[in-house]
């Protein structure tokens, strides 16, 4: 180590404050004035249960009043600007035993579907999602960030066209016995829906092409910012807005690059799942002056997120997630 | 082991256990539960030797902060909020402080039992029940990016 900064470290939390003596070992509880303590746990069960049932109905009454009142608001559909109001995140399937995590590895809240047609999510995981149609065939959705790479296919379509959505071309084929509709969005985002062909192309074609023009991404991007350097203030709006979705419900998407002192950028996004797991992806790999082995990305998969007040000025804050999966149980952002 | 006995052995280790939970965790209310825990985990299971008794202590009390990190557990009345927010303020205030604060949890832990509480990387691998080769990974990482912010802060 540089004995620099091991003087530090020495020098200065030796100067922290000790505890009193007589606080240097716990001190025999006392019993609380209001509830005996075998009974706090018959007290806090029922009282979180019913905090929990409140949130649940607040919550859901919320959401209902939102989408009366703004169906779409901050995300609009593609194809499909003013969003429909009866659209909804489809529930999770029953029957359903298959992962059902949210979010993408690469950092993008996923597109959705919000269509009356789709009963349930059978599957989520990463790039892909598979929903049951109420007509009760299975509906695949793959995205891949970037654009889809190149690649020889084996196969020869039987049929293909195109359809417009909303100013969005689309393409369609048929190819060993499914449909499928695809195209490649404005973030270059490739996106393809498909389902067994059924007797009807016509009709496959109808129901692919209304489910596509509800396609819109699943939470709200709060946007991208730059900070010059680890100190520097960064916009707490920006925080605000993350932290107001997660509130209510809604997955967040916030993007910020830190400056090192040399000037490389090292990007990191938060993607806030409420009752997922939150990630944070943190890219080394710009950053010229660390060490070659610390040039990597790091990915946070945590359970749990809250806010933590800056000492020095409690009215900002990062966030703190804990519970974490990845290089360390906890991990902060920005 | 008699409590007496054990007292005696855990107050010559208080000062720079408290101050190294305190700096891991960045919570005054939070590192004295720590210390009040690992305490009362050594009276129920002492370590088996004592040499290393500010490490042992450090890693259990850092342990049971992580299970017990949950609100209401440190809610223990207003005087120690306040005076949690002061020992706070100066943690930010100092040079240390303020680059710990750069670091994960894992990183400040192992930053501090290595370079505050003297434990040799050995030793500190062996405690935390990882390889002695994530434990220099991890110190290399933690230096790196205090030496970034060093410049910051």
């Amino acid at each position: 180590m540089s004995d620099d900064l091991e003087r530090i470290v020495q020098r200065d939390l030796d100067r922290l404050p000790l505890l009193p003596p007589e606080r240097w070992v716990p001190q025999p509880k006392r019993p609380s004035p209001l509830t005996p303590g075998w009974l706090r746990p018959l007290v806090l069960v029922p009282v979180t249960l019913m905090i929990a049932l409140v949130a649940i109905a607040a919550g859901t009454q919320l959401a209902d009043w939102r989408a009366q009142r703004e169906p779409a608001a901050g995300r609009p559909a593609i194809g499909d600007p003013a969003g429909t109001p009866e659209s909804r995140t489809p529930p999770r399937c029953a029957d359903s035993v298959r992962p059902q995590s949210e979010i993408t590895a690469a950092g993008l809240l996923p597109h959705e579907p919000r269509s009356p047609l789709l009963e349930c999510v059978l599957i989520a995981e990463r790039n892909s999602r598979v929903y049951r149609l109420t007509d009760g065939r299975s509906l695949k959705l793959f995205e891949y960030p970037g654009g889809l790479p190149v690649k020889p296919s084996a196969s020869t379509p039987d049929q293909t066209g195109t359809r417009v959505i909303g100013g969005q071309s689309w393409s369609w084929l048929t190819i060993n016995g499914q449909t499928v509709f695809s195209t490649t969005l404005s973030d270059r985002t490739y996106v393809d829906l498909s389902v067994p062909t059924g007797s009807d192309l016509n009709a496959d074609l109808a129901i692919l092409e209304s489910i596509a023009s509800t396609l819109r991404p699943s939470g709200l991007d709060c946007g991208t910012a730059r900070m010059s350097n680890a100190g520097s203030p960064y916009d707490q709006a920006l925080l605000d807005c993350v932290w107001a979705a997660y509130a209510r419900g809604e997955a967040a998407r916030l993007s910020i690059t830190m400056v090192t002192t040399e000037g490389d950028p090292v990007p990191t996004t938060l993607l806030a799942v409420p009752g997922g797991r939150s990630i944070v992806i943190r890219d080394l790999t710009a950053d010229n002056f660390s060490s070659p082995a610390d040039r990597i990305v790091n990915t946070y998969s945590c359970t749990a997120l809250t806010r933590r007040p800056w000492a020095t000025d409690p009215k900002r804050y990062v966030f703190e997630l804990s519970d974490c999966l990845g290089p360390a149980l906890t991990a902060t952002f920005p | 082991m008699q409590r007496d006995e054990w007292e005696a052995l855990y107050r010559n280790s208080v000062p720079r256990v408290y101050r190294g939970l305190l700096a891991t965790l960045g919570d005054p209310a939070l590192a004295e539960d720590a210390l009040h825990e690992a305490f009362a985990e050594g009276l129920r299971n002492p370590p088996a030797r004592s040499e290393n008794l500010p490490g042992w202590l450090f890693r259990v009390g850092l342990r049971k902060a992580r299970r017990q990190r949950w609100p209401f557990s440190s809610l223990s009345g207003l005087e120690k909020a306040a005076a949690g927010d002061a020992i706070t303020g100066l943690l930010d205030r100092l040079e240390a402080g303020r680059l710990l604060a750069l670091l994960t949890e894992r990183q400040r832990a192992l930053v501090v039992a290595h370079y505050y509480l003297g434990l040799t990387q050995a030793e500190t691998a062996n405690l935390f029940g990882i390889r002695p080769g994530t434990v220099s990974a991890t110190i290399a990482q933690a230096l790196a990016r205090m030496r970034k912010g060093a410049s910051h802060v």
